[in-house]
């Protein structure tokens, strides 16, 4: 979206909208700058020309350039459609959230609200300073975009993301979980060709479960409660604030996300989920912790592990018909999908002739041995589609196919659709399951 | 060269990724920021806010033609 011409007509909103939403939208908006000191902006227009109605902000015109250049625009217009709260973060580590009305306003069609920025932890701008210190600019540059910064609220994930759900409530009266809001992830974020990306700074800090809130989890995972589950990441994400501010904020999101993968891991394998698929599973999850650099990204990935784990555990409590033999079988196959499986090394793991073992798996399973491993390849490519920016050619070698449309091929049997459409379709709405 | 008055930093912004080579902008202090880098970017638009700051500096380009693309933005001698 480009610039247009930049106008203060909180009057538009009242005679465009109808019903009581803009008399809401006042009030909100109002009631974030009284409580949180959180800026709100409503915009509207075409792809090439974009009016801002209306801001709270009292940096209004260097803000807006922020939120033109983070990309956040585009990122708001691709989910125009799940017509829900989409939350995305900004190359400072500022987040925002912003939602199109429902209604359609002559000439501007949808208008766009917008809440932020604001920044998960006081690290953010510390961090930020010391980079900025590190690159020796004079002191009117640095103050120039501090003195903005410094005015940015601290706000706590799940404060901001309930504000989003708020706002959501505001615009359509509907009420929505945060497990239906959008986050912007890694291989959303749509960076520009050729931009730097060393010196993104990305620094909210995170939460930490309480005991209750970590006994209940766990608890869910363990018993394979999917419902409950659904239910509780809907409402709530992670309990208590950590808030130590000891160290880099963004790296205090991962660690705390890493021991919650952790955690249930060690609960799903107290579910019965075999100890080799919920390491392996584990790793995974870490992995792509790791490979992620936005906040938004890290609570989608949250999410998805989450909900992953207690289905996993509720599909093994669900199926307690299989042969110890074939559920080994099974976690073999989990365990090693990015090695070469074969026959031969499977029949030896779990005691059985290579030709019983067929016979005896496409009984019980009720398919070929080898179409299972194919499955759970599609269902590993699902993950690292969603929570990876590896390329398909990357994901085919690395899952050992034999070529990348062989890969495609398969995985279009099983989903339907070509990874890269897959890929874009649950990337751009978060908060799905992997599986 | 210096910034034309009254352009839009994020259109400049934009119109500067597609620039072959490098572009950087210069300020009255000698601070070069690289415009196609994401930190550097914000640090333009914080300084540009400021208009006497943002007159005061000068784009240049590495690659000669970059100019051409930039030319709505640029005043030129």
């Amino acid at each position: 979206m480009e610039d247009g011409t930049m106008l203060d007509d909180r009057n538009y909103i009242k005679e465009n909208l109808v019903g009581d939403i803009p008399h809401r939208i006042l009030l909100f908006t109002q009631l974030l700058r009284a409580a949180y000191k959180i800026d709100s902006w409503c915009l509207g227009g075409a792809d090439d020309h974009v009016h801002l109605f209306n801001s709270s902000s009292e940096h209004q015109e260097i803000l807006r350039t922020f939120l033109e250049i983070s990309g956040g625009f585009d990122f708001i217009a691709l989910n125009q459609d799940a017509q829900c709260p989409v939350f995305f973060s900004d190359a400072l580590g500022c987040i925002w959230a912003g939602e199109w009305t429902p209604q359609n306003a002559e000439e501007f069609g949808n208008l766009l609200f917008i809440l932020g920025p604001v920044m998960y932890g006081k690290n953010t701008i510390r961090n930020l300073e010391s980079r900025l210190d590190s690159l020796h600019h004079s002191k009117s540059v640095r103050d120039a975009l501090l003195a903005v910064l410094q005015e940015v609220p601290v706000v706590e994930p799940n404060t901001f993301m309930s504000l989003g759900v708020m706002l959501h409530c505001v615009l359509t009266g509907e009420e929505i979980s945060m497990a239906d809001c959008v986050y912007q992830s890694e291989n959303t974020a749509g960076r520009s060709s050729g931009e730097d990306e060393e010196d993104d700074i990305l620094h909210p800090s995170y939460e930490q479960s309480s005991q209750a809130t970590e006994s209940l989890i766990m608890r869910m995972v363990r018993e394979g409660d999917v419902d409950g589950a659904k239910r509780y990441h809907g409402k709530k994400w992670l309990g208590k604030p950590l808030q130590l501010d000891i160290y880099d904020s963004m790296r205090e999101m991962q660690d705390t996300l890493i021991v919650f993968i952790a955690l249930c891991s060690r609960a799903a394998m107290e579910g019965g989920l075999p100890a080799r698929l919920a390491k392996n599973l584990e790793q995974q999850y870490i992995s792509a912790v790791e490979s992620t650099r936005m906040p938004t990204a890290l609570t989608d990935l949250s999410m998805t592990m989450f909900l992953d784990f207690t289905q996993r555990v509720q599909s093994v409590r669900a199926g307690p018909s299989l042969s110890r033999p074939i559920q080994d079988c099974c976690a073999y196959i989990q365990t090693n999908l990015l090695k070469n499986i074969d026959l031969k090394t499977l029949a030896a793991e779990v005691g059985y002739s290579e030709y019983y073992l067929t016979k005896k798996f496409a009984g019980e399973m009720g398919m070929k041995l080898s179409d299972y491993i194919k499955q759970q390849r599609v269902e590993y490519a699902k993950i690292l589609l969603q929570t990876t920016d590896k390329g398909v050619q990357e994901i085919s070698d690395q899952l050992r196919f034999s070529s990348r449309n062989y890969f495609s091929a398969v995985f279009q049997s099983f989903t339907g659709m070509a990874p890269a459409a897959y890929r874009a379709a649950n990337t751009a709405k978060g908060g799905s399951s992997c599986r | 060269m210096p910034l034309r008055e009254m352009i839009d930093i994020s259109r400049f912004l934009k119109q500067v990724q597609l620039c072959k080579g490098e572009v950087e902008f210069y300020t009255r202090e000698g601070d070069c920021l690289n415009l196609k880098s994401a930190l550097s970017k914000y640090l333009f638009a914080a300084v540009t806010a400021d208009k006497e700051l943002a007159h005061a500096g000068e784009v240049r380009c590495q690659v000669e033609g970059d100019y051409d693309l930039l030319a709505d933005f640029l005043l030129v001698n």
